[in-house]
């Protein structure tokens, strides 16, 4: 039985290097930006995996919690708080991404990448 | 004299090489600077080495003589290499984000 | 309390959001938006230096009322909100970003006759966020203030309708994913190693010896970073799409892209200078982008013939200098490099605008299509030549003045090379520029040429003429700009 956090940590790696192959190898636009969702929720998946702790609570002071105890056992707030702002950076660009690729299939007619831009090859 | 000789052909070349648009003199001679910088630059750019080590730096700076003057042109090359061609792009992003993780992750665990 | 240094973030912010919404009627937007862009500059020079802490926080109060088993460790110095810092070097970028910001806007204004509520929404946005990032000492906060910014550039290219704008737009937008993310995650390495994004309190843990300097999370942490400053600034690799978002924006837009690209330079470039300066080859790895930023793309400028996209190549190569100053990392280059940084800021903004008023009575920018329009405007010709000159490094304008003093602290720091190699760039910095106006403005007109405006809008003349007085103006008296910056260079080292 595999660590929690060692597992996502893997699985975060595992996210960044197949969206990277899919920003890099594939043609079509659509799956291209699948691609580039994936890199962003590695990245999210890392830092969540950087404030988990083993046992941990939710880090919410609650009545009856001694600041002691509460500071022994909760889990790190701040990667928390950063996954939340960088979750609706991820989903603006995303919906960006989305419209450009809308406009360019209306324009072109094609959803392949190397025929939309022209790129010689 | 012979490598002067072809330093002027392959400044002829240039032109040809540029054939792809119909070229003006002006075109020309931004390619025949272009190229002058790029040498120049090479050139100095593995000068830089010699804080490192001065025999490296002799060493580095005449194979980049020689490897400019038997590749001369550069300057149309080094342009249709930087196109705006997206899988250009990428491929060099990546690249550059590789060699920079290795260099400075392996490079510093034996400082 | 120092309310001013919020208000310069949260002021462009509202106006974008005002600008936006009274969309249709054109008389009260150009009303906001000249109030606010006025606003900006003059609240930057009027603000008193100083701290923010958000959320109230004071450090110094925290800690002495925590828990006992915490006192006297590392987690009681650090700061638990966001902090601005404002002092006076961040008043001189964002007196000029806002400068620029107003000339462009007064620019829009003057050649469009409809204004759009959404391309001032962009602009505005835009500009607090960079300003956000200047102030901001807090990583994270950096990294989400400048996703908003390229987020902004995009959409000033989209809302720009010129030729191939979506693909560039596209393009940059799916680099930005690799780049954005990488840099994110190297601050998810700081943040795991650390436990803090402050970078004051980074560097405390770093300097006191409370992590290994050289752990493996923070030398990657520094590797992603620098990737992520490459892809902000738009050095190598990420120079050729660059340049492509300066030629498709607007010249007014184009403009005000390229002081963002350069404040987000220097926002990650200091904070990464503060945070990794004591890793060897630091200022090795960064010379080496400096170098080939000026040899790519100078060489790229000097090939060019569509004059837009040649000015956005010579913005790319003179990020070079800048980084060329950091790399360095002398107290002498690191002045040079912001004051050369603070001069590109206008200087580029100046040819944006000035070449842009080709574009504009002709609607081509290609040079071969081009020429004899000096007969048009002479005014005009006569102060883009001039601020050529002071993109070239000729005296006594202030790109000559930093050039300058660039080149002497790469031969106080022994860099006899880089000095030359810096005076050569310059020189074909100098060529190309002259070899473009004189193929647009002197060569004789070709016959098929065809305007769309008969007149150069007043506006646009008198913004021209602003920059170029700056321009002088920082080139005969530096020690306006200097006497911050190097005392400020003295505190990074």
């Amino acid at each position: 039985m595999m660590d929690i956090q060692l597992a996502s940590l893997f699985a975060s790696g595992a996210f960044i290097i197949i969206g990277l192959f899919a920003a890099i190898f594939i043609d079509n636009l659509i799956k291209k930006i699948i691609g580039i969702a994936f890199i962003e929720e590695g990245v999210n998946l890392f830092l969540i995996c950087l404030g988990f702790k083993a046992g941990g609570v939710v880090p919410i002071f609650l009545p009856g919690m001694t600041a002691d105890w509460f500071a022994a056992n909760a889990a790190y707030p701040l990667p928390q708080a950063l996954v939340l702002t960088s979750i609706v950076i991820g989903a603006s660009t995303l919906a960006v991404m989305l419209a450009l690729a809308m406009v360019l299939y209306r324009k072109h007619g094609t959803l392949s990448v190397s025929e939309m831009m022209g790129d010689e090859k | 004299m012979a490598l002067y000789q072809k330093f002027l052909d392959s400044i002829k070349g240039l032109k040809s090489s540029l054939s792809k648009d119909p070229t003006t003199m002006d075109n020309v001679s931004g390619a025949i600077a272009a190229e002058f910088l790029i040498f120049v630059s090479l050139i100095l750019a593995a000068l830089v080495l010699r804080h490192v080590s001065v025999v490296a730096s002799i060493v580095v700076v005449l194979l980049v003589a020689v490897l400019f003057f038997t590749n001369m042109p550069l300057a149309g090359k080094i342009k249709s290499e930087q196109s705006d061609s997206l899988e250009k792009m990428t491929f060099y992003v990546v690249i550059v984000l590789g060699i920079l993780v290795a260099v400075i992750y392996w490079g510093l665990r034996y400082v | 309390m120092n309310y001013l240094i919020p208000l310069m973030v949260v002021i462009p912010i509202l106006a974008a959001l005002i600008v936006n919404i009274f969309g249709g009627k054109d008389k009260t937007v150009k009303a906001i938006s000249i109030v606010v862009a006025i606003a900006i500059p003059v609240i930057a020079i009027i603000a008193a230096v100083g701290i923010q802490y958000f959320g109230g926080h004071d450090p110094a109060l925290l800690a002495s009322s925590l828990p006992s088993n915490l006192m006297g460790t590392l987690v009681a110095s650090y700061n638990t909100g966001i902090v601005y810092v404002f002092e006076n070097i961040e008043r001189i970028f964002i007196f000029l970003m806002g400068i620029v910001a107003f000339l462009a806007v007064l620019t829009y204004f003057a050649e469009k006759k409809e204004v759009s509520g959404p391309y001032l929404y962009l602009i505005f946005m835009g500009i607090a966020s960079v300003t956000a990032l200047m102030l901001s000492n807090d990583i994270f906060n950096m990294y989400v203030f400048f996703e908003i910014t390229a987020l902004t550039q995009v959409g000033i290219i989209i809302a720009s309708s010129t030729e191939d704008n979506y693909e560039i737009a596209l393009k940059y937008l799916i680099l930005g994913a690799i780049g954005g993310p990488i840099l994110l995650l190297g601050i998810g390495f700081i943040l795991g190693t650390i436990g803090s994004v402050n970078i004051n309190d980074i560097v405390f843990a770093i300097s006191n010896n409370y992590v290994n300097p050289y752990a493996p999370s923070l030398v990657i942490g520094f590797a992603l970073i620098l990737f992520g400053w490459l892809y902000s600034a738009g050095l190598p690799p990420f120079h050729t799409i660059k340049s492509a978002v300066y030629s498709k924006a607007r010249p007014n837009g184009s403009a005000i892209l390229q002081g963002f690209s350069v404040l987000c330079m220097l926002a990650f470039g200091i904070a990464m200078y503060k945070i990794f300066a004591y890793v060897p080859y630091f200022n090795t790895a960064i010379i080496v982008f400096a170098i080939l930023a000026m040899a790519l793309s100078i060489a790229m400028s000097a090939m060019e013939v569509d004059f837009r996209r040649m000015i956005a190549f010579l913005a790319v190569g003179e990020l070079g200098f800048i980084a060329l100053g950091f790399g360095i990392g002398t107290q002498y280059s690191i002045a040079a490099a912001l004051f050369q940084a603070a001069n590109e800021i206008v200087i580029t903004a100046l040819l944006f605008i000035g070449f842009g008023t080709v574009y504009y009575l002709t609607k081509t920018s290609d040079t071969r299509k081009l020429g004899g329009l000096i007969a048009v405007d002479s005014k005009m010709a006569i102060m883009v030549l001039l601020g050529g000159f002071a993109l070239a490094g000729v005296p006594p304008f202030n790109g000559f003045q930093s050039k300058l003093m660039l080149v002497q602290a790469a031969l106080d720091a022994g860099y006899t090379e880089l000095a030359i190699l810096a005076i050569i760039v310059s020189v074909v910095i100098f060529f190309t520029f002259v070899k473009a106006f004189h193929t647009v403005y002197l060569q004789p007109k070709p016959k098929d040429l065809k305007f769309a405006h008969e007149k150069i809008p007043k506006a646009t003349v008198f913004s021209v003429a602003v920059l170029l007085i700056i321009c002088l103006a920082l080139g005969i008296f530096p020690n306006i700009v200097t006497d911050v910056f190097i005392p400020f260079a003295g505190g990074l080292i």
